[in-house]
């Protein structure tokens, strides 16, 4: 990115933390919230709490960055597993299609105490609404880069003699990288969302369940720490796909 | 000579839409026939047809003395108007696809494949991804990709049409002396009267929707003249004179594209 591009933004960025830091300090963001001022820390607050808490602030963002990779890893192989499977089989996809589509209607995250009754208070739930979170997107997307390929360059490749699975390995599969890179840019930041509230149903550790503590105790210079780490880690994993994107299609 | 290709009462409907009626023609070993007619006249159609990427609604279409589905797609290699190459390959691997579609290792396909993209004038670009080639080029390569399947019949779908008339100029010398070995059989749909009896050994000429045969016409033989020349010529201007008003008589209007389009 050049340097037109990253200024403004960084301008606006700081701008509104000197403005926080202000209204914080000299007690007026308290004061209009009609707040006691313990509960509306400032930037240099949130730093130095940071700072201090680095310790349990990692060991629980370790546990969430885990929760995170694994069930977009799992997302990831189903969600293209089926998109395979759908574009393979005509039949199954006119009848399933409609179906994932108005699965979406259900909102993941509010399943999320039945999950923890199923699979316990480990693992299991947390991937569970995450791997859910992010299986849509990545297939749909998956689905939709299969079938972007132009109807004359398939029959085209019939007539050169490929079989089916030569066509979907050099042809199908390459066009739907672009899409699926789409889809899993979309997953991975959502799927942070996913395990925070996948931890606020039930969990010892990771960022969200500091926060449901840090709640309780009015710990809000902490809390908003953990805010800050969890879009840190959305935005270092949205990077890193991206990232993959630009090494992995470099015909474009 | 062998017919390579035989149409007999061909027809082809899509619901209520009929697109070809009643299409007879030959083709034989080593011949190109090249076929023209108003938009929408189903060219495209029967090119799916004689590939086998479908089948008529009426009559039969034999190749190479087969008349099943998968005989006519084990006889016909078919290069689609849009250069469909595989941005992902670079262009000596695009030209050797069919090859690597029959189970040769890249090396031995590329090997293979060199002497017809040497032919065809692509040498020191082998390496070349599709987006850094000119549209002349892409077009070079899906035609070397589509003569490097070894098919007996070649099936050319508007191959030039994407490019500009100078171009496509060129394009007709460097694919006229490859058509002209004898080697293959082609069937050419083409809108370009120049090009259909330029690259043509005869030139059927099909009616408006339901496409019909009108008539099928010789090219006088281009000799040793290129493209511009012919174009020209006395001979060839008559021929094309003769397609045109061929053309006119059945689908009088304003859906023939001239001449010189």
């Amino acid at each position: 990115m050049k340097a037109s591009q990253i200024l403004p933004p960084l301008v606006l960025a700081v701008l509104f933390l000197a403005a926080w830091q202000v209204a914080a300090a000299t007690g007026f963001l308290a004061e209009t919230l009609g707040l006691d001022p313990l509960l509306v820390p400032s930037p240099s607050e949130i730093a130095s709490a940071l700072y201090e808490d680095r310790a349990i602030l990692v060991e629980n963002a370790l546990v969430t960055l885990w929760e995170v990779l694994a069930g977009f890893a799992l997302a990831l192989m189903i969600g293209v597993g089926a998109a395979v499977l759908l574009h393979l089989h005509e039949p199954l996809r006119r009848a399933t299609y409609p179906l994932v589509v108005a699965s979406q209607t259900i909102p993941v995250i509010v399943i999320a105490p039945i999950l923890v009754v199923w699979f316990g208070y480990g693992i299991g739930p947390k991937l569970a609404v995450i791997a859910l979170i992010c299986f849509f997107p990545i297939a749909v997307n998956t689905l939709d880069g299969l079938r972007s390929v132009p109807v004359p360059l398939v029959e085209m490749m019939r007539t050169l003699d490929a079989r089916r699975s030569r066509i979907l390995v050099d042809v199908e599969l390459p066009a739907s990288l672009p899409y699926l890179f789409s889809g899993a840019k979309i997953a991975v930041a959502v799927a942070v969302i996913g395990a925070v509230f996948g931890e606020w149903v039930g969990a010892s550790s990771g960022l969200g369940y500091l926060m449901l503590q840090d709640n309780a105790q009015l710990e809000t210079a902490r809390l908003f720490a953990s805010v800050f780490l969890l879009s840190v880690i959305a935005l270092v994993l949205f990077g890193t796909v991206a990232l993959l994107e630009r090494l992995s299609i470099r015909w474009r | 000579m062998t017919a390579m290709v035989q149409a007999d009462g061909v027809g082809r409907r899509f619901g209520e839409l009929e697109v070809l009626e009643g299409i007879d023609f030959g083709l034989d070993e080593g011949e190109v026939l090249s076929v023209i007619g108003p938009s929408g006249c189903g060219k495209s159609t029967l090119l799916g047809l004689i590939a086998g990427l479908d089948r008529p609604t009426t009559g039969t279409i034999t190749v190479g003395g087969g008349t099943g589905s998968d005989d006519r797609l084990a006889r016909c290699a078919y290069m689609p108007q849009e250069d469909c190459l595989l941005p992902w390959f670079s262009a000596l691997d695009n030209a050797a696809l069919a090859l690597r579609n029959r189970g040769q290792g890249r090396k031995a396909a590329r090997e293979k494949a060199l002497p017809v993209f040497e032919r065809l004038g692509l040498g020191g670009f082998e390496d070349s991804r599709p987006a850094e080639l000119s549209g002349g080029m892409r077009q070079r390569v899906a035609f070397a990709r589509t003569w490097l399947a070894g098919k007996s019949v070649l099936l050319l779908d508007e191959p030039l049409a994407s490019l500009d008339g100078l171009t496509r100029r060129s394009m007709q010398a460097w694919f006229a002396p490859l058509l002209a070995g004898g080697e293959r059989s082609a069937v050419l749909v083409t809108h370009d009267l120049d090009e259909a009896l330029y690259l043509g050994d005869r030139v059927l000429v099909l009616s408006g929707r339901p496409g019909r045969v009108l008539g099928v016409r010789e090219a006088p033989g281009r000799g040793d003249m290129d493209p511009v020349e012919a174009s020209g010529s006395r001979a060839f201007s008559e021929a094309r004179n003769e397609l045109a008003s061929l053309l006119e008589s059945a689908s009088p209007g304003d859906q023939i594209e001239g001449p010189q389009s």
